[in-house]
């Protein structure tokens, strides 16, 4: 969060491969080889609780409680998201609900999935829109007291989130929108950070489009939504990658503000089977309503890598 | 002036929010008692409980075609800290159930209905009386009334006692102790465990009550200043210590599937070993928890249910109460509570025998139960409880020694009283 | 001439007025649920405040309660400085390791690229649970599978309160590595090459070259890191509320896992102490802002290096 603008133009800071072309000796290339073996054995680390839980959402009941665990599941299956056998009575032992068989809302862990997904979505696109309309007047509206404005932004950037927790519940109950998708997504519109980073964007865009539309006779409206928003579309993919990374995952807020079964979303659902659920032989269950919650995410991560790289490190180098 | 126009446009949106934040509530008003009202339950517990309250809701229905009640689910983690939001919002469900002491807290804050004014004081004939007393106010003001009940029991492996030799469970202190010995030497690696209440203030409970001690005086005076309360932790102190009782919690069924002799765990559990664990049918058994000094008493837990104060049907959740205290609610929660393999003891001493449990399992429960005492409804204990639970943790830990420990939870106590 | 000018005023006016309009959807949210809150919150921290009755104004009673006589707001700070030293540092020297090590275009260094940052797109509550499940407290979970093949004891991971800051720092180095390291890959590819060359010339060692070269001009990378993983790390709470609370406390076995934000909501949540909450969130907001104002100094003195 160093506060200190740069005019590099965007794209400059994109990954540029390097190093494999550089003449080097064999020793010395060897000597690299062996400085990157730590790190390739602590990949290890990161691919064996992803395995863990893999294997966890295709082993049956039984033999998660097993002794010692397997590492292969004996018989894969999908009981874990569904189990036809499962039966509230009990007459089959050894059948668990599946995560689709958990909660007693209509559809289940799928109205939680598509909670989180309009939430996320509406916070993303609103959120652009607003802090582009005000990023631009900021940027290259000369009216009076936008640098007062601007400074006042970039300051409340400092303001952890939680300094307004409580305010912020209060005025959510006293609206009546405790428990509400509007309680999820108005107050999580302005975002100074997006503001602050198109803004920056912005100043290093010449001025020169935007003026010849301008005599053109377009109105200010029309500038923003044809010229600028096009223009903006890197910034605006890389901070979509923020907002969706942080609204997805957002749990804190939603604890506090959803009081009813239908109204969490997606993290706050899997935090509540936590709790009911204590022994191993749920833990397939639960981590199979992980794996759906990530996917998503993934899924995102795997169209958009090319711009996730490049969005993180233009907030880096930029920022 | 421009930059005035837009201060002043700031200003106005922040007085406008302003004036919601500070908005005052006012005195909730009763809707007519003949028209159709839909009331909501914000049951603490599991889903699967929920179903069981529903289905009384659905009965009630039958006899009051106009009353709807929807009941949902609040998780234990969760629900003492969204019924609080709810009680200062004064928004949110009419009817809600959860921790023994609960509903005094709520009622404190003027966020319950003192259920005396629709005449529930007279389910205290049904009640058992030491459950009773844990969910009334010291003033006496009834802001809820016992919903379950739900008591410790000995778990135990036939098999590995057979093994070292024992004849049957261990009946009190020293034979426990003495058991944990016998099964070590025997091989057993793990002989003993808790489940409910490990490492917490529940789980002292039985303790402190079996060597005579207790949380307060009658009076509500906090008393852990006593040498009753002092071998009670002792004794407890050194099932961890010395007795090698892990201090990670490990669930009832699971610790009895993976070997352990002796699990100390809640009355619930019993239901789903057989269909949960298949390979422990015919291996395990139960008990009440041996006894103390001064006797056996056990701790019982269970729900308090009540009334919200900002309900507009209290009466007719009040009358909903009181329906679920009659011999039809109970066997018709019952009867659901046994098509889902769902443990449910009634609040009625006289009716434990109906619960979904086998007769044996009744009977250990009802003997627990009849000699037991519930958490204490004394000002500031529901404040106190994690506090203490974190001071006898420090001595189970060996972080502090007995009497410190229980100094410093006096303390914490007294200054919670107010 | 004069008219002219009225006109000129006149168009600039309309201007401004739709500059102001396109503003105000930002600064009316802004103000609304930002400014206005943070002020409350300075506010309500001054006061006693039950959610019910209005609050009463009590000067510095909170703030004096919360620095002199409240142990467990020490313990969290005391756990949360900790926690935050440690991860930053490990996470910071990890991530650094990884750009250097991988930083290429071939596929073995995409795919480790890939591996690494995997954490940061995961659902965070699914890898809290996990992590529940890995450190579970009998034998079948992962963690005491490891140490029994190597012949140790099964370890009550969640429940001995010197493995709790321990834990959770191996689970935010492990989850924000990759993060990182994506960071210092995009440093790395804004040196020139040249330099290196240059310096090759001359006959610069790689140690050298790294000394000299790349840990310079990566420094505002690394501010970069640092500040965000200090910010981020102060206000950890998922991690805590997830892997290791208990039923009725929140901060795990005797508090070792009670960290600032994890004990604002326990004041402010579950014993509506609503007042006493917002001194907590406030002695957030200044930690904060002092690494911020840092920041800013090192920054600036950075520059004029």
């Amino acid at each position: 969060m160093a506060i200190a603008p740069t005019t590099t133009p965007p794209g400059a800071a994109a990954v540029s491969p390097r190093g494999a072309a550089r003449p080097r000796s064999r020793r010395a290339r060897v000597n690299r080889h062996l400085l990157r073996l730590p790190f390739y054995l602590l990949s290890l680390t990161m691919i064996v609780p992803f395995y863990w839980l893999l294997i966890t959402v295709f082993k049956r009941p039984a033999e998660l409680a097993k002794l010692p665990p397997s590492f292969v599941p004996e018989q894969p299956v999908l009981d874990n998201f569904y189990d036809p056998l499962w039966s509230p009575s009990g007459v089959n032992p050894g059948h668990l609900q599946g995560i689709f068989q958990r909660f007693q809302v209509d559809f289940g862990f799928w109205r939680f999935m598509f909670n989180s997904i309009v939430i996320t979505t509406a916070i993303t696109v609103g959120s652009l829109l607003i802090c582009s309309l005000a990023a631009y007047v900021i940027a290259k509206h000369d009216v009076k007291g936008r640098k007062v404005v601007f400074v006042m932004i970039i300051a409340s950037m400092m303001v952890p989130w939680q300094t307004t927790l409580i305010p912020n519940y209060v005025i959510m109950r006293n609206l009546g929108w405790l428990d509400s998708y509007a309680g999820y997504i108005v107050p999580a519109l302005a975002k100074a950070f997006v503001l602050f980073f198109l803004v920056q964007y912005l100043q290093s865009i010449p001025d020169e489009l935007i003026q010849a539309a301008r005599v053109d006779g377009a109105g200010e409206w029309r500038i923003w939504w044809r010229i600028v928003l096009p223009l903006l579309r890197p910034a605006l993919a890389a901070m979509s990658i923020f907002i969706v990374l942080a609204e997805w995952n957002n749990f804190l807020w939603p604890l506090i503000i959803v009081q009813s079964d239908e109204m969490a979303n997606l993290p706050v659902a899997l935090a509540r089977l936590n709790s009911y659920f204590a022994g191993p032989d749920h833990q397939g269950a639960i981590m199979a309503g992980g794996l759906l919650a990530s996917l998503p995410t993934i899924a995102f991560f795997l169209v958009f890598q090319k711009y996730f790289t490049r969005g993180i490190a233009l907030s880096g180098l930029r920022g | 002036m421009r930059r005035l126009t837009a201060i002043g446009c700031i200003a106005l949106l922040a007085a406008t929010l302003t004036s919601c934040a500070t908005s005052g509530q006012q005195q909730t008003e009763q809707a007519d008692a003949n028209a159709p009202a839909s009331l909501s339950f914000w049951s603490t517990g599991g889903d699967d409980e929920t179903a069981i309250f529903q289905k009384a809701a659905d009965l009630y229905k039958r006899s009051h075609p106009n009353v709807t009640i929807k009941v949902q689910t609040l998780t234990w983690d969760d629900a003492y800290a969204k019924l609080l939001a709810a009680a200062t919002s004064r928004t949110g469900p009419d009817i809600v159930s959860g921790g023994m002491t609960w509903m005094i807290q709520f009622g404190a804050r003027g966020a319950m209905v003192d259920l005396r004014s629709h005449g529930l004081d007279a389910l205290k004939a049904q009640a058992q009386p030491a459950q009773w007393d844990s969910a009334i106010s010291p003033d006496g003001s009834v802001y809820g009334v016992p919903l379950d009940m739900s008591t410790f029991a000995l778990y135990y492996r036939t098999d590995l006692l057979e093994k070292a030799g024992l004849g049957g469970p261990p009946k009190t202190w020293e034979e426990l102790t003495d058991a944990i010995a016998k099964l070590r030497k025997a091989g057993v690696a793990k002989p003993y465990s808790q489940d409910w209440g490990n490492l917490d203030w529940i789980g002292y409970f039985n303790y402190l009550y079996q060597a005579g001690g207790g949380f307060y005086t009658d009076d509500c005076k906090p008393s852990l200043n006593t040498p009753q309360a002092e071998q009670a932790l002792q004794y407890w102190v050194d099932l961890y210590r010395k007795h090698g009782a892990p201090t990670a919690t490990v669930e009832g069924a699971e610790a009895l599937d993976t070997g352990t002799a002796l699990v100390v765990a809640g009355s619930w559990i019993a239901k789903g070993i057989d269909t949960g664990k298949p390979n422990l049918k015919g291996k395990w058994a139960m008990a009440t928890l041996p006894a103390g000094p001064a006797g056996p008493t056990t701790f019982i837990g269970g729900r308090a249910i009540g009334v919200t104060a900002f309900s507009k049907y209290a009466k007719q959740g009040a009358d909903f109460i009181k329906f679920l205290y009659g011999d039809e609610a109970i066997r018709a929660m019952v009867e659901e509570g046994k098509k889902r393999n769902l443990p449910y003891i009634p609040p009625r001493p006289d009716k434990i025998a109906e619960s979904t449990f086998t007769p044996e399992q009744s009977a250990v429960f009802a003997q627990s139960i009849g000699s037991g005492k519930a958490a204490p409804g004394c000002p500031g204990w529901d404040e106190s409880a994690p506090d203490v639970s974190k001071q006898l943790q420090a001595a189970i830990l060996g972080k502090a020694d007995v009497k410190t420990a229980l100094a410093e939870s006096a303390k914490i106590m007294e200054r919670n009283a107010g | 001439m004069a008219n002219h000018a009225v006109s000129l005023r006149r168009s600039r006016l309309r201007r401004y007025g739709t500059s102001y309009l396109m503003l105000v959807p930002f600064l009316g949210l802004f103000a609304g649920f930002l400014i206005w809150p943070l002020l409350n919150s300075l506010y309500l921290s001054f006061t006693s405040f039950d959610g019910i009755k209005p609050p009463t104004f009590t000067g510095l009673e909170n703030f004096r309660r919360l620095l002199v006589e409240d142990e467990r707001f020490r313990h969290a700070l005391g756990n949360t400085s900790v926690y935050v030293a440690a991860s930053v540092t490990l996470g910071t020297l990890l991530s650094l390791g990884l750009a250097l090590a991988f930083n290429g275009s071939s596929w073995p260094h995409r795919v480790m690229r890939t591996i690494f940052f995997l954490p940061s797109v995961t659902s965070s509550i699914a890898l809290m649970l996990m992590w529940k499940w890995i450190f579970f407290p009998s034998d079948v979970g992962l963690a005491n599978t490891v140490l029994d093949w190597f012949g140790q004891k099964a370890v009550a991971w969640l429940a001995t309160p010197g493995l709790t800051v321990p834990i959770l720092v191996l689970m935010s180095v492990w989850g924000g590595m990759g993060y990182g390291m994506v960071l210092y890959v995009a440093g790395l590819g804004a040196i020139p090459e040249e330099y290196y060359e240059a310096a090759r010339i001359d006959g610069a060692s790689t140690w050298q070259q790294f000394r000299r070269i790349t840990l310079p001009l990566l420094r505002p990378v690394t501010t970069y890191v640092v500040v965000t993983g200090l910010i981020g790390a102060f206000q950890v709470f998922e991690a805590v509320y997830i892997v290791f609370r208990g039923t009725n406390q929140i901060g795990g076995v005797l508090d070792s896992g009670l960290m600032i934000v994890p004990y604002l909501y326990d004041q402010g949540f579950t014993h509506f102490k609503l007042g006493y909450a917002s001194a907590v969130a406030w002695v957030l907001f200044l930690i904060i802002f002092v690494i911020s104002l840092v920041n800013l100094r090192l920054g600036r003195a950075t520059k004029e290096l």
